[in-house]
């Protein structure tokens, strides 16, 4: 795989809730590479989102680092465009489908000139042509995920961070959806981190899965995905390969020590 | 069943009910000297018109519901926007504006008056403390109302605090205060009314007033119908404002369209 792109080093976390220190993350460390597509898997509640935050920059470590080898700046919002499909809705219900697009190239100071193009190209990358106008009450829920996806990958982000993104969808809707993902993925050199607690989720999008032990998390396992690319996945589901991976990803997640 | 059958309905409804009204004062079933009648109502709205009462009355009611209203507004929006941004602002004053807005200020009426005069300024003093309070619980609401995960993709994003102001503060706490603006506009014309009926010289309260103490039924009903239309006029159009407005909810204006 090619270079470096972000090192994680021994971090730690923990909130404090009435006088008593919670511990969240527990000596995590981690490596990603450029245009990599990897997937944090953990239980429920095991501390994933608050990694997600910390990475996004809402949140910071209590000790250990985060860099990025490649680019050597202090500040991190210098050097890498991130940007996050999260698990709650986050669209801007006062703005159109076009509208919340937009919102996030102003966002990211993207020049005024070329917004209106960027904007429809991802709508319609998104299958959403003619929908332009809608507002997000108007939408479906797989729809408004779509237009979240969409703002989110129209800023060229180094960087997307996922979080649960379809745990809410029906089993259709996140299946096409999913598709989606990978099939813009596989045209952009975006490194993506997508954080589940669902198994097939993990095996199905990523290249390589790292588990996550029950809250403090510490990483159990690292595991290359071996299915190869591109991939299919209307046939992915049909797949025994398929199956014993989820199988055995399965167990290891469920097993306490 | 479609709208215009409804509206057909609806007039209807309205002409039987003034029907049996006319006929029950014609046979003598109720006493025209308390219940008047829409003839005699008719009559003096007539009358009303040719001394130009009418005009002259009514714009000075609106004029103080007007600047009232939109001192309150402004005030409202101002006070909102700074208490819901400001927590410290917040944790000291709120409890106090939550206890004067408890309090029925229409209590306060008199006070007013003894304050301000019988003149114009009373009027507007009465109906900014009405309207006021609508306008800012509505405005804080707006602003406090706003899905944290909206600001922190902006965050994310690195969205400036200007943009973010702009594209997510703004507009979250004007479309609440708009969604709010018929119900303070109806407070508006009560508060006018009720300043005009406690001490003027001028205005539809005052014509009322003025019937009332005349002992003349037809006077206050015809007072009563005017105003009556006035609001039911303002109604519409602060309803299309408003369906504007707010025609991202869930709950649009394409409703009313759908019967």
């Amino acid at each position: 795989m090619a270079e470096q792109f972000l090192k994680i080093r021994n971090a730690n976390k923990s909130f404090t809730k009435e006088g008593n220190s919670l511990p969240v993350l527990n000596d995590i460390s981690l490596d990603m590479y450029t245009g990599e597509f990897l997937a944090i898997l953990g239980p429920s509640g095991c501390g994933k989102s608050t990694l997600l935050n910390i990475l996004a920059g809402q949140n910071s470590l209590d000790d250990g680092s985060i860099s990025y080898p490649d680019k050597p700046t202090k500040n991190l919002n210098d050097r890498n465009r991130i940007a996050v499909v999260w698990q709650e809705e986050s669209l801007i219900p006062w703005k159109t489908a076009y509208g919340n697009i937009e919102f996030s190239l102003i966002a990211t100071q993207i020049p005024d000139k070329c917004r209106e193009e960027v904007s429809i190209k991802w709508l319609h990358a998104v299958g959403l042509k003619g929908f332009e106008d809608y507002y997000p009450s108007q939408l479906s829920q797989g729809m408004r995920k779509r237009v979240a996806l969409a703002a989110a990958l129209s800023t060229h982000p180094h960087l997307l961070l996922m979080d649960e993104p379809f745990g809410a969808l029906d089993v259709y809707s996140k299946l096409q959806i999913e598709k989606e993902v990978v099939r813009l993925w596989e045209q952009l050199d975006t490194t993506i981190i997508l954080v589940t607690h669902d198994v097939q989720e993990a095996i199905a999008l990523s290249d390589r899965i790292v588990i996550l032990t029950q809250r403090p998390a510490k990483i159990k396992s690292i595991r290359e995905n071996p299915l190869p690319r591109p991939r299919n996945l209307d046939a992915l589901y049909g797949n025994i390969d398929f199956h014993n991976l989820v199988r055995e990803l399965w167990v290891e997640l469920t097993q306490q020590d | 069943m479609t709208s215009w059958h409804l509206q057909v309905l609806r007039w209807s409804l309205i002409i039987l009910l003034i029907t049996i009204w006319e006929f029950s004062i014609k046979y003598g079933a109720i006493d025209v000297y308390y219940f008047s009648s829409p003839s005699l109502i008719f009559r003096n709205f007539q009358f009303w018109l040719e001394e130009d009462l009418i005009f002259k009355h009514l714009s000075v009611t609106l004029s103080e519901a007007g600047v009232g209203f939109i001192s309150g507004l402004i005030l409202g929006i101002t006070l909102g926007f700074l208490f819901a941004a400001n927590p410290r602002i917040d944790a000291i004053l709120q409890p106090f504006i939550t206890i004067m807005n408890a309090m029925p200020r229409i209590a306060f009426a008199p006070l007013i008056i003894l304050w301000f005069g019988f003149g114009f300024l009373s009027k507007v003093v009465i109906v900014i403390s009405l309207v006021f309070f609508v306008v800012f619980f509505n405005t804080y609401r707006g602003f406090k109302e706003i899905n944290p995960i909206l600001l922190k993709n902006a965050a994310v994003l690195g969205a400036t605090r200007y943009q973010i102001l702009r594209h997510i503060y703004l507009p979250a706490t004007v479309s609440w205060t708009f969604a709010s603006l018929r119900v303070s506009v109806g407070f508006a014309i009560i508060a006018a009314i009720l300043g005009e009926y406690i001490g003027s010289s001028a205005g539809i309260g005052f014509l009322i007033n003025n019937a009332q103490s005349n002992f003349d039924a037809t006077g206050v009903m015809t007072g009563l119908a005017l105003l009556t239309i006035v609001v039911a006029i303002l109604d519409v159009l602060l309803k299309r404002i408003e369906s504007h407005f707010t025609k991202w909810q869930v709950v649009d204006q394409s409703e009313e369209s759908k019967i």
